[in-house]
């Protein structure tokens, strides 16, 4: 997949991943909205809005990076940190990048409340993306202090998040070939567990497989937890010897160009115990159900019904989760889950088709210390949910 | 079949000395509790190794001897209660309606906290915008909300005996990974194959995966200060800067280095003297008591000696150890011209002098990290004696 030559709108060659014309299209509706909103502009913070709007890939939103996008036409303004400058230039639509530089009195804040006077904005209403790793409290607090008699800021985390929902074609493109990429990993994982290796052996193997077939490093993972790791809900650090007698519980996202496949199956490391075959075989019957019930016009919290219901009657109510997915996408670390929205019984979202969401059905049985669960994603259309992934379900048995 | 036992990553003993340092720290600051988001911190304090920080999550520290009190959700609750020193662990569930503000703020009542001073941990990717402002309205006209100052980012800035024993064993392994990268560097392969060969040596050595995307730029993108996506095919005549951390048990060690393919200009070897000379004259003068602006200026007379004025960057490294995702960098402190922070023995900070050169796309970096002592500075991770040419 080459990169795309394009030009921004003052004629700097820059290099793509979608055409030019996505994203102005992605561009012009994230203005109507603050339009429709009364807002003269937005504020950047999520690393996901950068590249989505303009391209701009990096990891600069550990500081304080922010884009400027008015609601009209005027041009697109980024600041941010030396480092990143190169990439910002080469690899982005921006319109007119600016640098701030550490110092003991260095204040970025001051520098954004310097960029609205430049445009005009003083006085007017301005969304801000709050809600996002790429704006810490701290920096919230900057911002709010250097910006409160200039502009009225009103929280617009939602606005470019929602629009992302809906994938395109295009996008669509990427996210089926991390699918690919994620069973491969997958694959990968599996024939290197053995009883006698360390656990991250097996993730090791995951992520060469990933790298090697193209794939970028997932937004975080993958949870590769064995023993009596395995009925954790998250990743832990330090490896861990598999016994002869084992299980193991991997989730995993692969990333292309951003864009995650999130996956989860489960390993018996040995014979596997009748609990554990128990346990699974819920997760299959729930998974299935899910995968079926996946259809436009019904809404997201329903999915979780039919988790809560399988586990439930199986008398594991006090052991399953509140949650049992997410929505999917181009997301940076420190997780893949692009959330809002949280599969969680009640969410009245309504599927369409070109969402794209992870469930996975956890069954961590904190009695016997067995665990079982199997995820996958899958992508609404008109008709029933395509499965991205082509591994069937099964008890992996090494 | 599968009993869990608690483990900790250090003795359970240097565990709670450390909550006592803090405890001590809040209380002299004039606060009665602190409210910490950032996932370094739970595991610093009490072991808690989790990915929980993404969502809100929050554990009340307070000035006196009460047990901590860990507020998070459901996927957390079991590795909460086996990897850490907190019995206190409550949750909130998803739904619509959710309030873990709210939550909280019934703990902070529970804890004797109304009308009270509480500190909040606000520089950390573990409490975002949206969720401090979910705070302020959950605790207005109930308790008085304060920035808690890098509170504890600082007691952590000085590492213990045995952190430090992590960071060398960490030193060790990115030692063997460079020497796998360098190993892997040919014309024909996927620059990412590089980065899979350094996944490999580390996480088949019991390294962690890293909380920051790894840089393994190659071509026209060596020049870039981040990764980016999608890999590139290296060429017989090529370049490769890669930056990584290793993290072992959750601490990291950083390494830069720079990889020729085919050749190497006088333009390229003169870079390289001039990066490896400053880096050099950079760690010489690492003492306790040297200040990090002192740091950052022998950088800049090196590489401004050099002819380089125009390209180098703002900062040229931090301290590091201890950190989740998203990044490797535990800052403050940055090492930039004029920060007063002064070396002590057991700070353990990365050096990285870095220089792309806008007319010609070369670049050039190298960086390591090191323990600065008493006397002269230990450096945790090696680089080869020269520059690597692969030809």
């Amino acid at each position: 997949m080459p990169e795309l030559a394009a030009r921004t709108g003052g004629g700097r060659p820059v290099q793509l991943r979608f055409t030019a014309a996505e994203h102005a299209d992605r561009l012009a509706r994230t203005r109507g909205e603050l339009a429709t909103r009364g807002l003269s502009a937005l504020l950047v913070f999520a690393q996901e809005s950068h590249y989505w709007l303009t391209g701009f890939d990096t990891s600069g939103y550990v500081f304080f990076q922010v884009g400027v996008i008015t609601a009209d036409a005027r041009a697109t303004v980024l600041l941010t940190r030396r480092p990143d400058l190169a990439q910002a230039r080469d690899a982005s639509l921006y319109d007119d990048i600016r640098i701030w530089l550490n110092a003991e009195d260095a204040d970025p804040a001051y520098d954004l409340r310097c960029i609205l006077e430049e445009l005009g904005l003083r006085g007017e209403r301005v969304g801000i993306e709050y809600a996002t790793y790429g704006l810490t409290a701290a920096n919230h607090r900057r911002v709010a202090v250097a910006l409160a008699d200039v502009v009225v800021l009103e929280d617009a985390s939602d606005i470019v998040r929602s629009l992302r929902l809906v994938k395109s074609p295009a996008e669509l493109v990427y996210v089926r070939e991390a699918g690919r990429l994620a069973d491969v990993a997958i694959t990968a994982m599996v024939a290197a567990t053995h009883a006698g290796n360390l656990d991250c052996v097996t993730t090791a193997a995951g992520v060469s497989a990933m790298l090697s077939d193209g794939g970028d490093m997932p937004a975080t993972g993958p949870l590769v937890n064995s023993g009596p790791r395995a009925i954790y809900g998250r990743g832990i650090g330090g490896p861990r010897r598999l016994e002869p007698v084992d299980q193991m519980m991997i989730e995993l996202g692969a990333s292309y160009y951003r864009y995650h496949v999130c996956t989860e199956e489960t390993i018996a490391v040995g014979a596997p115990r009748a609990r554990q075959r128990e346990l699974f075989a819920l997760a299959t019957d729930a998974m299935a159900q899910v995968l079926d019930h996946a259809r436009p016009g019904r809404a997201l919290g329903e999915l979780d019904e039919i988790h809560r219901r399988v586990l439930d009657r199986a008398g594991l109510a006090r052991e399953r989760f509140a949650a049992c997915g997410y929505a999917i996408g181009c997301t940076f670390r420190p997780t893949w889950m692009d959330v809002p929205p949280m599969i969680y019984a009640g969410n009245p979202l309504i599927m369409r088709p070109g969402m794209v969401f992870f469930v996975h059905i956890m069954v961590p049985d904190s009695a016997s210390g067995v665990a079982a669960g199997l995820g996958r994603s899958f992508l609404i259309t008109e008709g029933a949910a395509e499965n991205l992934s082509a591994i069937p379900p099964q008890l992996h048995l090494c | 079949m599968f009993s869990g036992t608690p483990t900790l990553p250090f003795a359970r003993e240097e565990h709670l000395s450390r909550q006592a340092m803090l405890r001590r720290a809040v209380a002299a600051a004039g606060f009665d509790a602190i409210l910490v988001f950032a996932q370094e911190s739970h595991f610093w304090l009490t072991g808690y190794d989790s990915g929980g920080f993404v969502f809100f999550q929050c554990a009340v520290v307070t000035a006196d001897d009460t047990p901590i009190t860990l507020l998070t959700r459901r996927p957390d609750l079991l590795q909460a209660r086996q990897t850490s020193t907190m019995e206190d662990i409550r949750l909130w569930w998803d739904a619509e309606d959710a309030d873990p503000a709210g939550v909280l703020r019934e703990i902070l009542r529970e804890k004797g906290l109304a009308g009270k001073r509480v500190a909040v941990e606000m520089n950390t990717h573990g409490l975002t915008g949206w969720n401090l402002h979910r705070i302020q309205v959950a605790m207005e006209g109930f308790c008085t909300l304060a920035f808690d100052q890098h509170m504890i980012r600082l007691l952590r800035l000085v590492k213990s005996p045995a952190e430090i024993a992590v960071m060398r064993d960490a030193g060790k392994l990115l030692d063997r990974s460079l020497d796998a990268v360098i190993a892997a560097a040919r014309p024909g392969v996927m620059d990412a194959s590089l980065m899979a060969a350094y996944l490999s040596v580390v996480l088949g050595g019991g390294g962690d995966m890293p909380p920051n995307a790894p840089l393994f730029n190659s071509g026209a993108r060596a020049v870039y200060g981040r990764g980016v996506s999608q890999p590139r095919r290296l060429e017989p005549i090529d370049q490769i800067v890669v930056e990584y951390p290793v993290a072992l048990r959750r601490y990291n060690v950083k390494t830069e280095w720079t990889i020729l393919l085919g050749q190497v200009t006088d333009r390229q070897k003169h870079m390289y003297d001039t990066v490896r000379g400053t880096l050099a004259r950079m760690t010489e003068i690492s003492r306790t008591g040297t200040t990090l602006g002192e740091i950052f200026d022998a950088h800049a007379e090196g590489l401004d000696a050099g002819g380089y004025h125009g390209a180098r960057f703002g900062a040229t490294g931090y301290s590091v150890g201890l950190t989740y995702a998203p990044t490797s960098m535990d800052v403050p402190p940055m090492i930039y011209t004029g920060n007063p922070t002064i070396c002590r023995p057991g700070m353990v900070l990365f050096y990285h002098v870095m220089l792309g050169d806008p007319d010609t796309g070369y670049a050039m970096g190298v960086g390591h990290t090191l323990l600065i002592t008493e006397g002269a500075p230990e450096v945790l991770t090696g680089l080869p004696a020269d520059l690597t040419v692969v030809t």
